[in-house]
């Protein structure tokens, strides 16, 4: 079947119409000219005869050739600003050759916008797919690829067959989901890489309402580089773009427009706090932006929990392009998992209604259990490796030095959290997975079982810290928790450094980009953090995915986090005791523990 | 103590001018001016009484002046001839002035008509001539003689001429040729026959009325008529062009022809020029924007040349 596309290839189909349209401009003025004239009386009639006949063959030469370049010129603009175009179909079908078309559908929760008419921006993409798929040759392999997270290869391996094409196009269901164009431009390679590209070449058609253009402009200049952050999404459209340039292939940006463009979204719910237990206030925070491009007035923003209003805040104006933020507090009395739910007045319409609220799920303990492995556990609570890291936690347990914790259970003295300690050797036995939180303090060594629990544990969702101390064999820890940087250790343990004598101990040096678990000491340099004193450390030498939090004066990481899969690991190169530092005399050393606990929940 | 006096100056309007012409009324007012302006700017010749020129010798008779013997002659063959004398207003012009349509053209309201340009040289020419007691006859034609008033010098000559070339209607097509053939068969008396006329006629025609004119020993001087715009063709735009003497109409754009017209303007003029030359006829081509006093030196040229050529005949 012949497309309009094919007969017709240019963007804007009707300028071009018109363009050729124009072209009849020059013969009508031609004609009106011929009919506005200017009548002179004239005596010199015969010269003027003569002349005329002379001139008759060259004016008439002259006249129609101006008259000829005249339309052509005008036609040629026309056509031109009708934005003509070719593409490899076009090229495949006169070569007669087999090309590749991808087709990147964005099926995430924008385009379910809908305009005036009430069609959405999903049906609106896919009916241009369809007119696309009309456009390509019949001999090109097609394949499908939606963005809504994860990205999927509706059709991974590309297929000739129209019918089964146009069912996976209609079948592809649009969501509530975010886009994920970083996991799409991965399937795309997949496909390209998986396929032998024929002489017709490979065009990459991406529909979406985003406005990926900009970032392809950004790259080109033309743009400053601040307006379109290097995001994800940026970084994988690029490096996408910059393959196929290369290739010579085409990468084609549609962006399904819409009449409506209005929308004011819930673009943000979240917590101060990642720990959330009863009787602790809670900081909720909900940012609300303005997509479209007109101001909006007295907005309503109400939080609710479980259905039951909370409390109901106005924005006084939001402009477009802005976004306000708004804070408010709640406490929770029970625990139990919640439904907290920020949602704009329910008179207010715009062309994304699904936007104007946004859910969060919220898991309430009443206490946090948190699992310490002490390496040289004592029957006095502060002797002990762990102790100073329990006191931290829950100093109640101080109160009482008879009865030293146990996994008997907690004191009846509730805190937020809940230690237990436990000797290495019975780490064997515990139940990992109801620790959300697990600490080595001075292990000497683990089992390569224990650490392979240890690693399952963590990759699961699980936090793990790990303190130094004078027990500590570096051997077993590189060999099985390193384990040639696929362990959960997020770098390899050197020998221990000690101050020698007359030497000053080291500190710890204030950071200019410190992480977050300390941001807030790191604002008071004059705090007991920055005035303890380091005498010995067990260096770790951390690899370029940990996050270095603490460093020493002489340089040196003292404390790193890393993400291991779903999980997270803290590495402090110091003891957790009064052994290798002075640390746990110091106010903040209670901060840091409660945030490392924080951070590894 | 000294003060610098106020000066003022006045010029005074040039009637030789045909812009200046223009605005005047009257045929009769404007060559009076022309001819007035002219004799203004000339001197007073301090000689008199020598306006008799040399004409002829004959045989003596009895009863003739002895004052009048030519003695140079009776010293040369021993016989006695009387030398006769002629004065200078004894010399026959007449003015054959085109009448025909197309002497109306003018392109700018500024100006003269080419017929009104020839009327107000012609009324001037004749009013010089008469003072000067010339014979001056006057001949209107378009298609054919229209008018013919024969040379004379009587009082009331120049006011006849005027008031013909006045009343005249002008319309018709030229037809010189014929013209000048007729006249040359009216003309009794060897005249200086002045043709003002575009000459919007037939080359060849043209040339065989002067050639008859010639041979009838009749001195024919040709001005051509041009109006400015004739001659630069200044148009542009699609142009209706009419036809004065039912020569049609034309619809051109004068920027694609103007090259042509102007060559053909050209090769008209040195055709004439050059056939004319051949017949030792006076040929001058005059633009009605240029002032008169050009057609009036021009007349006294060839006044002066013809009294020279008869004063060298009859002294051979």
């Amino acid at each position: 079947m012949l497309s309009l596309a094919q007969f017709w290839p240019f963007v804007h189909p009707g300028l071009a119409a018109a363009g050729l349209a124009a072209g009849t401009v020059p013969i009508i003025i031609h004609l009106i000219n011929r009919r506005r004239y200017r009548r002179v009386p004239w005596a010199a009639m015969s010269f003027l005869l003569r002349a005329k006949r002379r001139a008759a063959r060259t004016v008439w030469l002259e006249h129609w050739l101006l008259l000829l370049l005249r339309i052509v010129l005008i036609v040629l603009l026309g056509l031109a600003v009708a934005r003509p175009f070719t593409s490899s179909s076009h090229l495949a079908d006169l070569t007669g050759s087999r090309g590749l078309r991808i087709i990147l559908l964005d099926n995430s929760l924008s385009m379910q916008a809908v305009d005036t008419s009430g069609v959405s921006r999903f049906d609106q993409a896919k009916a241009y797919v369809d007119r696309l798929m009309a456009s390509f040759s019949e001999k090109d392999t097609v394949s499908l690829i939606t963005t809504a997270y994860p990205a999927k290869a509706v059709i991974g391996h590309p297929e000739s067959d129209r019918r089964v094409i146009r069912e996976r196009i209609s079948a592809v269901p649009d969501t509530q989901l975010r886009a994920d164009f970083h996991g799409a431009v991965s399937r795309i390679e997949d496909v390209l890489a998986g396929v032998d590209i024929a002489r017709g070449g490979c065009s990459v058609h991406v529909v979406s309402d985003y406005p990926l253009h900009r970032m392809l402009s950004t790259q080109r200049g033309k743009h400053d580089v601040d307006s379109a952050p290097a995001t994800v999404t940026t970084l994988a459209l690029r490096r996408l773009a910059d393959k196929l340039t290369q290739s010579s292939h085409e990468l084609t940006l549609v962006r399904v427009p819409s009449l409506d463009n209005e929308n004011i979204a819930v673009s943000d719910l979240s917590l101060s706090s990642t720990l959330v237990a009863t009787g602790f206030p809670l900081q909720v925070s909900m940012t609300v932006a303005n997509h479209g491009s007109v101001s909006v007035r007295g907005l309503s923003l109400t939080l609710r929990r479980d259905q039951q209003e909370v409390r109901t805040e106005t924005i006084p104006s939001l402009g477009p392009g802005q976004q306000s933020e708004v804070s408010m507090s709640l406490l929770f009395h029970q625990p139990g998992q919640y439904m907290l739910e920020a949602s704009l007045d329910s008179t207010y319409r715009d062309a994304l209604p699904l936007d104007n609220s946004r859910c969060l799920a919220v898991e309430v303990a009443s206490r946090m259990p948190v699992l310490l492995v002490d390496g040289r556990r004592s029957s006095s609570l502060l002797s002990g490796q762990s102790g100073f890291i329990v006191a931290s936690l829950a100093p109640e347990m101080l109160y009482d030095q008879d009865t030293p914790p146990s996994r008997s259970g907690p004191s009846q003295q509730e805190s937020l959290f809940a230690p237990s300690i436990v000797d290495p050797a019975e780490l064997a036995s515990e139940a990992l997975d109801t620790f959300p939180v697990i600490y080595l303090c001075n292990v000497s060594r683990l089992s390569q079982g224990q650490w392979a629990r240890l690693t399952a544990y963590v990759a699961r969702g699980g936090g793990l810290g790990i303190f130094a101390g004078d027990l500590i064999q570096v051997e077993n820890y590189n060999r099985y928790a390193f384990a040639d940087g696929e362990g959960l250790l997020p770098g390899l343990l050197q020998a221990v450094e000690s101050v020698t004598n007359g030497e000053d101990a080291w500190t710890i040096a204030p950071d200019a980009l410190p992480h977050a678990m300390v941001r807030e000491l790191m604002s008071f340099p004059d705090s007991g953090l920055f005035l303890s004193r380091i005498e010995r450390y067990l260096p770790l030498q951390p690899q370029s995915r940990a996050d270095v939090v603490l460093h020493l004066s002489n340089g040196q990481p003292l404390m790193i986090a890393s993400k291991f899969d779903r999980g997270r690991v803290l590495y402090m190169a110091t003891s957790g005791d009064m052994a290798w530092n002075n640390l746990p005399a110091k106010g903040d050393f209670v901060s840091i523990i409660v945030n490392s606990t924080a951070y590894l929940a | 103590m000294m003060t610098d006096a106020p000066t003022t100056t006045s010029t005074l309007p040039s009637y030789f001018d045909p812009r200046v012409l223009a605005k005047l009324h009257g045929l009769e007012l404007r060559a009076r001016m022309v001819v007035e302006g002219f004799f203004a700017g000339m001197h007073h010749s301090p000689h008199r009484g020598l306006s008799i020129e040399f004409a002829d010798h004959r045989a003596y008779t009895q009863g003739d002046d002895l004052r009048h013997i030519d003695w140079k002659v009776f010293a040369k063959t021993d016989k006695y001839y009387i030398k006769e004398y002629e004065q200078e207003t004894n010399m026959h012009v007449l003015l054959v002035v085109d009448c025909s349509e197309s002497m109306n053209y003018r392109s700018s309201d500024d100006l003269l008509t080419k017929y009104e340009y020839a009327c107000v040289a012609s009324g001037a020419i004749a009013h010089l001539a008469l003072r000067q007691r010339d014979f001056v006859g006057l001949a209107l034609f378009d298609e054919h003689i229209t008018e013919f008033i024969k040379p004379s010098v009587r009082h009331d000559q120049w006011h006849t001429l005027v008031r013909t070339m006045s009343s005249h209607d002008r319309q018709g097509s030229t037809s010189l040729g014929a013209t000048l053939a007729e006249l040359g068969e009216r003309l009794s008396q060897r005249t200086l026959v002045i043709v003002i006329s575009d000459l919007f006629d037939d080359h060849e025609a043209i040339l065989k009325g002067l050639t008859q004119l010639r041979y009838r020993r009749h001195e024919p001087i040709v001005w051509n008529l041009w109006d400015c715009a004739e001659l630069t063709f200044p148009f542009n735009g699609t142009v209706l062009f009419e036809g004065l003497e039912q020569s049609g109409t034309l619809v051109a754009e004068p920027d694609a022809i103007r090259r042509q017209y102007l060559e053909e303007v050209q090769q008209f003029q040195n055709d004439m020029r050059t056939s004319c030359g051949r017949q030792r006829i006076s040929y001058s081509v005059f633009d009605t924007s240029q002032s008169l006093s050009v057609t009036l030196t021009s007349y006294l040229a060839a006044r002066s040349n013809r009294l020279r050529q008869r004063s060298s005949r009859v002294m051979r």
